[in-house]
């Protein structure tokens, strides 16, 4: 989860995988999650039963938590966060 | 009630899912077709059975196939669950050792708990549901629906009927000529009937 004044825009993972369930359903089960806009996942290496990807997700602010469970939830570890994309929160007026 | 519906369709999407990760769509398939086989074989020995020993009290058929449909589903339920499981424990494990993480709360347990549950039921069902459709005509007898001998006739040609239903199923699945397929099964049915009748005339 980002902080009171900033969000997370964009992160990008390095996921070991189990073959199934394929990355179509990792990444509709990731879109499906609130807040997350995009979600690209490429195929890195496949082995006889884990795969390694590349997992982008773009939203307007990413619940690192949510993702982390998601991901986990579909057996998958995450073995590094290589890339992320932080802003000011934009304020709302009320 | 739409709402009941969306549970229904989610659940459905689910088992689907978990049914795809444990692989066993194949391995459900192939022991529905063995066991349905087992079960339509096993009723038509009852029935022939019953005929050349001139049985005339349909309730000793029922029960004789009773007790033959309880014993085949228990003995296929729990081997096949006992086997199925162990098996895909073996994968199970082998994923936890290559991804060097415990799954036990991932999507994949609960579809090694469903798949093996499911496999379990197709191989003790099948058979039942087979053996309690080929001898629903003594059912009707005991009504006074229908008399003896049309009970027997009946329940030969409905065993018939379902053996070549699953050689069709089996061409569908091989993508054969189907009516060839559903003949090679019903050639089987016809080869037990054939010598049911002549060692019962002996």
């Amino acid at each position: 989860m980002s902080s009171r004044g900033t969000v997370i825009k964009k992160v990008v993972l390095d996921v070991l995988k189990p073959l199934e369930p394929s990355i179509i359903e990792m990444a509709s089960r990731l879109a499906s999650i609130s807040h997350v806009n995009n979600v690209i996942i490429t195929s890195v290496e496949i082995d006889r039963s884990t795969e390694s990807v590349k997992i982008s997700i773009e939203g307007d602010d990413i619940d690192m938590d949510k993702i982390k469970t998601a991901i986990e939830e579909l057996g998958a570890v995450i073995h590094s966060v290589d890339e992320v994309t932080s802003a000011k929160r934009k304020k709302t007026l009320t | 009630m739409s709402s009941i519906f969306e549970r229904i369709l989610s659940f459905l999407r689910k088992f689907q899912n978990y049914m795809k990760i444990s692989k066993v769509t194949a391995i459900s398939r192939r022991y529905f077709v063995m066991n349905s086989f087992d079960g339509a074989m096993v009723a038509l020995g009852i029935v022939l059975g019953s005929y050349t020993t001139e049985i005339t009290d349909p309730r000793i058929i029922i029960g004789i196939g009773m007790g033959a449909g309880l014993a085949m589903f228990f003995s296929g339920f729990t081997g096949a669950y006992i086997t199925e499981r162990a098996e895909r424990l073996r994968e199970y494990k082998e994923l936890e050792h290559n991804l060097l993480k415990s799954l036990d709360e991932t999507i994949h347990k609960k579809a090694l708990e469903i798949a093996s549950l499911w496999v379990a039921i197709i191989d003790g069902g099948s058979p039942v549901v087979f053996l309690l459709i080929i001898l629903s005509p003594f059912f009707f007898s005991i009504l006074n629906l229908v008399s003896l001998g049309v009970a027997y006739a009946l329940s030969i040609l409905i065993t018939f009927l379902a053996l070549f239903l699953l050689g069709v199923f089996i061409g569908r699945i091989s993508k054969e000529n189907l009516i060839i397929s559903g003949i090679k099964m019903l050639a089987a049915g016809l080869s037990v009937f054939a010598i049911s009748l002549l060692i019962g005339g002996l």
